[in-house]
């Protein structure tokens, strides 16, 4: 699924700031569960954490998944980033030449009503190198 | 040369941000602690990990995954008929690096409602740029927004 997510994402047939939850018809039913899934169970994570006050970093993941992952705490992190207190971290691995999540990290910087975050949310990473 | 990295786990990656809340030993006057322990099948080493909170360097625990990623990505992407995701040399990797934490650091200064940033390098004078970053753009070493961590056994000095 994730491959999926990330196979689409890097050959345009999905926007990089598109919201994971619009891709249901671009997916097909079948990785469609399994991102349901995926979001129901992080869900229930991160309300645990953020209940608790804990941060969550999400650690990165290979590069033919990695665009994938960033879907996921996106969305996430609009979920979730709504307070002051951090609770979703996104990380981005520095030693990959992938300019498409350095730009993605800047353009959510500079503009916070993207389509994945509300207003209110925060974009909080973890930049590994 | 950078031939080995470590990636973070989310486990206990609030210790990034609340201080740390493990038992620490003082060594030289920074505060260390080492931690390491085998979780199923996958062996979790615990590195450690540096934050500049309250103007004074702290040692902080984080769990690394062993991994050498860069022959992972390289093999992984070759199988997928990708050329190498990987930036040429430690050189550009570092360019890159350096240039985005400084990006962010700024728009961190700059943005009512600022980001958080765990700005996580084994590269010494990565960190050093980034606090010279923060102070440029008069951010106190405190700044609840930015922590700086190290992999722990991969540092590059």
């Amino acid at each position: 699924m994730l491959e999926t997510l990330t196979a689409g994402i890097e050959s345009g047939q999905f926007a990089i700031d598109q919201p994971l939850l619009s891709l249901e018809s671009e997916l097909g039913p079948e990785t469609w569960a399994q991102v349901e899934d995926g979001i129901e169970r992080l869900s229930r994570l991160c309300e645990h954490a953020a209940h608790l006050n804990v941060s969550l970093l999400f650690d990165a993941e290979q590069s033919y998944r990695q665009a994938g992952v960033h879907s996921f705490v996106w969305h996430l992190m609009g979920e979730y980033n709504k307070g002051d207190f951090p609770v979703v971290y996104d990380t981005f691995q520095m030693y990959l030449r992938t300019k498409v999540c350095i730009q993605s990290v800047l353009h959510m910087m500079e503009n916070m009503k993207n389509k994945r975050c509300n207003k209110n949310s925060a974009l909080n990473v973890c930049l590994f190198c | 040369m950078f031939v080995c990295f470590a990636e973070i786990t989310f486990a206990l990656s609030w210790s990034l941000i609340d201080g740390a809340r493990q038992s620490w030993t003082q060594v030289g006057g920074r505060t260390r602690l080492h931690f390491c322990r085998e979780s199923g099948s996958r062996s979790l080493c615990c590195g450690r990990t540096i934050a500049r909170r309250r103007g004074e360097w702290r040692w902080q625990h984080c769990f690394f995954r062993q991994a050498t990623v860069v022959n992972h990505h390289d093999t992984a992407s070759c199988k997928m008929g990708q050329c190498s995701p990987l930036h040429v040399d430690k050189a550009a990797t570092d360019e890159a690096y350096d240039s985005i934490v400084r990006s962010l650091i700024a728009r961190t200064s700059a943005s009512a409602r600022a980001p958080y940033i765990v700005v996580a390098t084994h590269n010494q004078v990565s960190v050093q740029k980034a606090l010279e970053a923060m102070e440029e753009e008069k951010l106190a070493p405190s700044d609840p927004h930015i922590h700086i961590a190290q992999a722990s056994y991969f540092a590059s000095y």
